[in-house]
């Protein structure tokens, strides 16, 4: 799975926010910021991965044991796919 | 040549005479002799675009990229026969237009045509310039710029037409939909362009920007300080995207810019004297 290449994250004023690119419209519609959980498993999805390359990321970056992770994981990818940003 | 100075930069503008656009631009002829910051010519010829397409919008307007620059053009019929015509340098200093007479198909008049042309310019040409165009309807009161700012159909017009009512003497509005904002070592500045949506109400003035007000309607009016989290979002939906991709950058710094340095407010409103009182109270105007 991947982020579709018509989203990117941008810092704006201390925010990380998630920018669509694709078709022409008016103003920069379609938003969310991120927090850096979401930032760091943003840019491991900028290319193709794995959930389980995800998990395994999560557990070398931070503090947390393989349950919290594969749930910070499946969230994460959750609020993705209802954004319709992940392209599977 | 004629020239013309839209927030405080000099435009030269040729090839172009007609009611519409001397109407329009009249107010911000200009005898500055600085050197123009960017020289536009109308011409005859009937260029053809250069670079690779980026996209099309509205399934009729093509945006080109190129290593000499940029290219926006409207297709009249497929594959190649374009009604308007629009190419610029990748620094904007030159740009040149050529607008088809259309009028045996209907809609916009070409007079129109070339105006909005003109508009769609200035926005990626501010951008170079340390600006950019904020969908807001701004007013001059004494020497401080307020930007109501909100999506279409909220009511900053309704909302900038008390302001003037009340203050008829001490209001100007500097553009009714779309002022330009550029950021100097003095601060932040708004004034007035030709381009102000279907009313042309704007003037060919200045002030330094005091706040951007977002508007909400309400039957009760308040205020307050909107944090420049909450303030990005509703400023980043009353800003253009840039078609290019080299010209998102520096929009997204100049509204980084402009968060950092302007105090943005959220005024809950009705149409009243009092909502007028709420901003300039708050404001301490």
């Amino acid at each position: 799975m991947k982020i579709k290449n018509t989203f990117v994250l941008r810092e704006i004023a201390g925010n990380r926010v998630v920018l669509p690119m694709g078709a022409p419209s008016d103003a920069f519609s379609g938003m969310m910021t991120l927090n850096e959980t979401g930032a760091f498993l943003w840019k491991l999805l900028e290319k193709e991965i794995s959930m389980e390359d995800l998990v395994n990321a999560m557990l070398a970056e931070y503090n947390v044991d393989s349950m919290q992770a594969q749930k910070d994981v499946d969230e994460f990818l959750d609020t993705l796919r209802k954004a319709g940003v992940l392209e599977e | 040549m004629p020239l013309f100075k839209i927030a405080d930069l000099v435009l030269e503008i040729s090839g172009i005479d007609n009611e519409f656009f001397n109407k329009r631009f009249a107010e911000y002829r200009t005898r500055d002799n600085r050197e123009p910051s960017i020289k536009v010519i109308f011409a005859d010829e009937k260029f053809m675009p250069e670079g690779k397409l980026v996209t099309v919008a509205d399934g009729f307007r093509q945006y080109y990229s190129g290593p000499d620059g940029y290219g926006v053009f409207d297709l009249l019929k497929a594959p190649d026969e374009y009604c308007a015509r629009l190419a610029f340098d990748r620094e904007i200093k030159t740009a040149k237009a050529n607008i088809s007479d259309i009028s045996a198909y209907g809609g916009m008049t070409d007079e129109v045509r070339s105006f909005n042309m003109l508009g769609e310019l200035f926005r990626y040409f501010i951008l170079k310039h340390d600006g950019l165009v904020l969908h807001s309807s701004c007013i001059k009161y004494k020497n401080a710029g307020i930007a109501f700012s909100a999506p279409s159909g909220t009511g900053k017009s309704t909302h900038t037409g008390l302001w003037k009512r009340y203050f008829p003497n001490d209001v100007t509005i500097l553009n009714d939909d779309s002022p330009a904002i550029r950021f100097d070592e003095f601060g932040v500045g708004v004034f007035g362009t030709p381009w102000s949506g279907k009313t042309d109400i704007n003037a060919n003035d200045g002030a330094p920007l005091a706040a951007i007000v977002v508007l909400e309607q309400s039957p009760e009016n308040s205020i307050d300080k909107l944090s420049v989290d909450e303030a990005l979002f509703r400023i980043l939906q009353e800003v253009t995207r840039p078609v290019f991709p080299d010209f998102i950058n520096l929009t997204l710094s100049a509204v980084e810019k402009l968060l950092l340095h302007t105090p943005v407010y959220r005024l809950k409103c009705n149409i009243s004297e009092e909502a007028v009182l709420t901003v300039k109270n708050k404001l301490e105007l």
